[in-house]
């Protein structure tokens, strides 16, 4: 029973800097829960509060169903996995591993059977007797998370583990840290400024934007129902469009001429409203297939051809944005006027003044 | 028009020889003398003024001696004895140096001194009267070692005798006889019992302390019957005599004036009735001082002295009715180098010329004519009351004898009537710090209460350790030595050279196989032009460095196996040196003490700023100032430093620390002057002064670590010391052992702190090796001995130093993991 549970927490500076306001967040036993946002959103912050490195100002914090306000890190049960690895330069991998386990007064055999257990789990084996400075990047991360899962602990933190690797690493790490939770059975909160990472890897995420929590939820619902325009914006790639304009008897207009007809919706006539459409609804299979669907007329400025897909950044008016289209249906040139079809239905429409979905 | 041109070259040539030919004939008669000390003439005091006033005669007498002033090393409390030999040894000696009683043995034995018997030939046996008192003939006119003859080495210039001055006002107050000065010892006693009165500041008698104690004491112990140094008169050698019933009576009384116990009016416990320690000169001008010793001198007598206030008399009696005067004389003489090897920077010089410059100055200045003079300038500037009426009546200033006590005259003729020149044996610079060794002890033991219970139990020990003492000062001073001694010292110093031989070479070879790499790159193409430029870059650095740092130290191994004289012919004398070295034990103990210097400011100097840097790192508010205030001390010059702490440790009541004490209720402390602190405390100020630059440097180091490892300890559930045994040590390890280097190296070579702050004493307690062969070299003249004992600790260090070599050899240096 390791559920962790944030109620009304604050974090305030020193010089009055507030870095996490009326944080409420229940994260359930055995969840993947993600922290993300942009640098300077408090995620780190929230994270290191979880583990006792950093004092909370206001609130509660539960591990389980005690409050841990002030219990020492150590005594909080959890482990930490940080960006820097944090690894003691002059151990060797074991007695990193075995550090803990050595404080805490485990007996010889079980501190070389836990740390051996972790090694063959993460496929460190045989780097046991080295030093971390004799290890390459994604083996000291491994060692990191080694000496995080020795001590069982009830809860797993991570702080950016995978943001020093390089982007093939990455994905790796990502896939085994996943598995690593499947098999573990453990509550893991994870902190990352990357959306793939946070997409791929959480069973719910928090966004967080300047201390406060804009919208927690699984990874589909973010994508399909972001709350605001900033989710919107911050989960999925390539980002969504967004266009400015006023809602006037169903149709979107733009103060460059774009046009949009959205159908018959219940907001009142001449608001401002953002019309914001996913990538791949301009222009794609699925848009083509309903005739009805709107246009849009621009100049293709750019091509990056991924392979399976290709984005296109289209002019249009004083808007730029961007189409993700299958590879191989229709060959387009830079230079070329095209008129895509909108898929409407997946329109996201947002308040002028709030930014709050509507 | 031509030839106009030519008439005028042929002018101006002739102008131009005969101004080179005057100038030739000019610099023939002209004459440099360098002399040690010539009044300042920019100081108006009157003394210095009628001194300037005589030079300026002189000049006009002789025109063609130009007169340059010598001007030296000072070293505290050293200028005297230390400074001219250091001037000999290098080569810059003034022409005319001072010469005083302790030290012309040395002087002489040394060939130091030019004979003045030609010169004295031819004057007459009244001036020389006039000039050299009766108890001064044996100082000025005795034989060097090994001559058949007695010479005149010196001649004094200005004669004074130590006195009993006493404040009459101070006597009145408590009922003593202002005209009645004590006459006897017994007298003495009671005398200071009545005028020491704590509560209201005032002591009964002044003796000195520290390492010329001595100087006081020496009194007593003429009045006992007793010297310091006597001559055989069949072998001319002298030997250290201050021991004995003399010596035993002059302790028994000093101590009873110093370690008396009683209580004074208000209950406080109280010890002794003199002042020994502190601000004595103040109580003296304000009169809180009844008796200490003080020097009349032939020209002033009582010198400022107010007649009203003060009285003189001679040193009471001892009990053997004896008065233990001193005499003692300022002298000139003419350096036996001078024209010769001491002209640096004069052109030469004609060594007889100089000397009869040099004679003519020495007679001049305190001639007739120049005393005359002296008296004139010093009337003038209204001093006349107090000037020698012996001259006011010769000069013929008779108006003036009304103002001079008339006793103050008779104590001055009876003391040099009956006057004992202060010791001027072999070596005797060092005399009073050889007998200032027991009386400090027998002081100390007594004040602990060790001394003895019974009458005849302190004799007994005083007797013991007086004789321990005189044969100590023997050895060391004197250096008496038997042969069979001297035979089986030389053969242990054989084999001692030969194991210390076979030692060096071993350590280095070891350097070079360290400094060599193991695998000589040689694919790499050699590019001789890079070479050439390298080396040529190289060898300003590299000259300069075998010029000043091998060249002497070879010249000086050579040194280590002579008898080495600076002036004159050295004598090559083998091991001998090395042997008495070895056998030495004030060396060994000197050693000794460096070890325990190094080990001292090692564990002081070199811990405490690694934990200051991890405490200041741990402070959470207020990290700059902390900084500021801790490297503020490092800002402050040396020397400043040095007389800072100085006055802290201050042993009066004045002194900074004392007042600590003494306002908490404890008692105060002698510091510096205390055996058993002299060492620790001589190395605080630089320990003070070290601690913020150390500690900035760990704090560096310690800002390297990234602060998620010690969050990552804190989560394993590290607690401090964990975090210090395994994050902080291993992370400033490198630096430490540099550190440690620099720390070892700057140990050895701190001794100039002692050398300023106690000059090796209480008692030798912080006399280390460096202050040792310092000594022998400067005050012994024993250059030989120095230079072997530099060898020596040299080796040693080589020893310790190659060790760190290899291990700092060892070290990657990274700014970073």
């Amino acid at each position: 029973m390791a559920k962790v549970t944030l109620k009304d927490v604050m974090k305030i500076y020193d010089g009055g800097n507030i870095a996490v306001k009326d944080f409420n967040l229940e994260i359930k036993d055995k969840e993947f829960m993600v922290f993300v946002g942009p640098s300077g959103c408090g995620k780190s912050t929230t994270l290191r509060m979880i583990a006792g490195l950093e004092e909370i100002t206001e609130g509660d914090i539960y591990i389980g169903d005690r409050v841990v306000n002030d219990v020492l890190p150590k005594d909080r049960d959890i482990a930490m996995v940080f960006q820097n690895y944090a690894l003691y330069p002059q151990m060797t991998v074991f007695e990193n591993m075995a550090f803990g386990l050595k404080l805490r007064k485990y007996s010889k055999k079980d501190i070389i059977d836990s740390v051996q257990k972790a090694a063959e789990i993460l496929g460190i084996e045989e780097l046991l007797k080295r030093r971390p400075k004799a290890l390459s990047g994604g083996q000291r991360q491994r060692v990191a998370v080694g000496r995080a899962i020795v001590r069982k602990p009830k809860v797993f933190l991570f702080d950016e583990p995978l943001s020093n690797l390089d982007a093939k690493l990455r994905t790796q790490m990502r896939t085994e840290i996943k598995r690593l939770h499947n098999r573990l059975d453990a509550t893991m909160v994870y902190v990352t400024h990357d959306q793939t990472e946070a997409m791929t890897m959480g069973d719910r995420i928090v966004v967080m934007k300047d201390g406060l929590i804009q919208q927690v939820d699984d990874p589909l619902t973010l994508y399909n129902k972001p709350v605001n325009k900033f989710v919107a914006g911050f989960i999925g790639m390539p980002q969504m469009n967004f266009f400015d304009g006023i809602y006037e008897n169903s149709v979107f207009k733009s103060k460059d001429g774009i046009n949009i007809e959205l159908g018959n919706k219940k907001i009142e006539n001449g608001k401002n409203i953002i019309l914001g459409i996913r990538p791949e609804d301009i222009g794609s299979l699925t848009a083509r297939q309903n005739e009805n669907n709107p246009v849009i007329k621009g100049k293709i400025e750019v091509i990056e051809p991924l392979g399976s897909e290709t984005y296109l950044y289209i002019s249009c008016g004083d808007h730029e944005i961007i189409s993700r289209i299958e590879s191989g249906v229709d060959h387009y040139a830079i230079g070329d006027k095209v008129s895509f079809p909108v898929n409407i239905n997946k329109a996201h429409i947002f308040d002028g003044e709030t930014e709050k979905r509507i | 028009m031509r030839s106009t041109v030519k008439i005028n070259m042929k002018k101006h040539l002739n102008i131009l020889l005969l101004l080179i030919l005057t100038a030739n004939i000019f610099a023939e008669d002209n004459i440099i003398l360098k002399v040690f000390k010539l009044p300042d003439p920019k100081s108006n005091e009157a003394f210095n003024r009628a001194d300037m006033a005589v030079i300026e005669a002189f000049k006009q007498k002789y025109p063609e001696i130009e007169l340059r002033s010598y001007s030296g090393i000072e070293l505290e409390n050293m200028e005297l004895d230390a400074g001219p030999l250091m001037a000999i040894a290098g080569g810059v000696s003034p022409d005319i140096i001072y010469v005083n009683f302790r030290q012309s043995a040395t002087y002489i034995e040394n060939d130091f001194l030019y004979p003045l018997d030609e010169f004295i030939e031819n004057i007459s046996e009244e001036e020389l009267n006039g000039r050299i008192a009766k108890p001064v003939w044996p100082v000025v006119k005795r034989k060097k070692t090994g001559d058949k003859d007695k010479h005149v080495w010196c001649m004094p210039y200005e004669t004074l005798v130590r006195v009993m001055l006493y404040r009459k006002d101070l006597f009145y107050k408590v009922g003593l006889d202002p005209e009645q000065p004590p006459k006897d010892w017994n007298e003495l006693l009671q005398y200071s019992k009545r005028m020491t009165i704590p509560e209201e500041g005032t002591y009964g008698l002044y003796l000195a302390s520290g390492p010329q104690a001595a100087y006081d004491w020496i009194t007593y112990l003429w009045s006992a019957g007793g010297d310091a140094v006597v001559q055989d008169p069949d072998t001319d050698e002298w030997y250290a005599s201050f021991n004995g019933r003399p010596a035993i009576d002059a302790m028994k009384f000093y101590l009873e004036l110093i370690t008396t116990k009683w209580k004074d009016s208000e209950g406080n416990h109280q010890q002794g009735f003199v002042i020994r320690e502190g601000n004595w000169g103040n109580l003296r001008d304000d009169g809180k001082l009844g008796i200490l010793m003080g020097y009349m001198d032939d020209k002033r007598l009582g010198g400022e002295l107010d007649p009203n206030l003060w009285g003189i008399a001679p040193p009471p009696k001892g009990p053997t009715g004896l008065r233990g005067s001193e005499i003692n004389c300022r002298m000139m003489g003419i350096f036996s180098g001078a024209g010769i090897s001491n002209n640096g920077g004069l052109g030469d010089r004609d060594p007889e010329k100089v000397r009869d410059a040099a004679w003519k100055y020495i007679r001049f200045y305190d001639s007739d004519e120049a005393r005359k003079i002296r008296l004139e300038v010093m009337i003038n500037a209204g001093y006349g009351r107090m000037q020698n009426p012996l001259y006011l009546r010769k000069y013929g200033y008779e108006e003036y004898l009304k103002y001079t006590p008339p006793d103050w005259l008779a104590t001055f003729e009876e003391a040099i009537e009956n006057g004992k020149p202060e010791p001027y044996g072999k070596n005797c610079q060092k005399i009073y710090e050889f007998m200032t060794y027991p009386i400090e002890k027998c002081i100390s033991l007594e004040e602990k209460g060790q001394l003895g219970d019974t009458v005849e139990e302190k004799e007994k020990n005083i007797s013991q350790i007086f004789d321990a003492a005189v044969e100590r000062t023997n050895q060391k001073m004197i250096g008496r030595i038997t042969p069979d001694e001297r035979n089986f010292r030389n053969r242990v110093a054989v084999f001692v050279a030969i194991f210390i031989f076979i030692f060096f070479s071993i350590v280095l070879y070891r350097v070079w196989k360290i400094f060599t790499p193991d695998m000589i790159i040689k694919t790499r193409k050699k590019n001789n032009k890079i070479i050439f430029i390298a080396t040529l870059l190289l060898l300003p650095a590299l000259g300069s460095i075998i010029l000043w740092k091998y060249v002497p130290m070879i010249m000086g191994t050579f040194i280590a196996f002579q008898n080495y004289s600076i002036v004159g012919n050295s004598e090559w004398v083998g091991l001998a040196n090395f042997a008495d070295v070895l056998f030495d034990p004030v060396w060994w103990s000197a050693l000794g003490k460096t070890f325990y210097y190094m080990f001292l400011s090692l564990v002081l100097g070199f811990v405490p700023p690694i934990f200051l840097a991890i405490f200041l790192q741990e402070v959470s508010h207020g990290k700059m100032f902390y900084r500021i205030i801790y490297y503020m001390p490092a800002v402050i010059s040396g020397v400043i430093v040095i007389y800072l702490w100085k006055l802290l440790y201050d042993p009066s009541d004045a002194g900074g620390l004392n007042q600590i004490l003494l306002s908490l209720g404890f008692e105060k402390s002698r510091w510096l002057k205390e055996e058993s602190l002299a060492m620790i405390l001589t190395i605080l100020p630089s320990i003070w002064a070290g601690l913020g630059p150390g500690s900035l440097l760990y704090l560096a180091a310690l800002k390297g670590i990234p602060d998620d490892v010690y969050e990552a300890a804190d989560i394993d559930g590290a607690g401090f010391f964990h975090k210090l045994r395994h994050i902080v040590y291993p992370a400033l390890k490198s630096l430490i052992l540099i550190q440690f280097i620099a720390a070892f190296i700057a140990a050895t070579q701190q001794s100039e702190f002692i050398l300023v702050m106690t000059f090796g004493g209480p008692n030798e307690a912080t006399k280390v090796a460096d202050l040792l062969i310092f000594e022998k070299a400067y005050l012994y003249l024993n250059f030989g001995i120095a230079t072997t004992m530099a060898w020596m600790l040299g080796l040693l260090l080589m020893f310790v130093t190659v060790f760190q070599i290899r291990k700092l050899s060892n070290m990657e240096f990274k700014a970073n993991r």
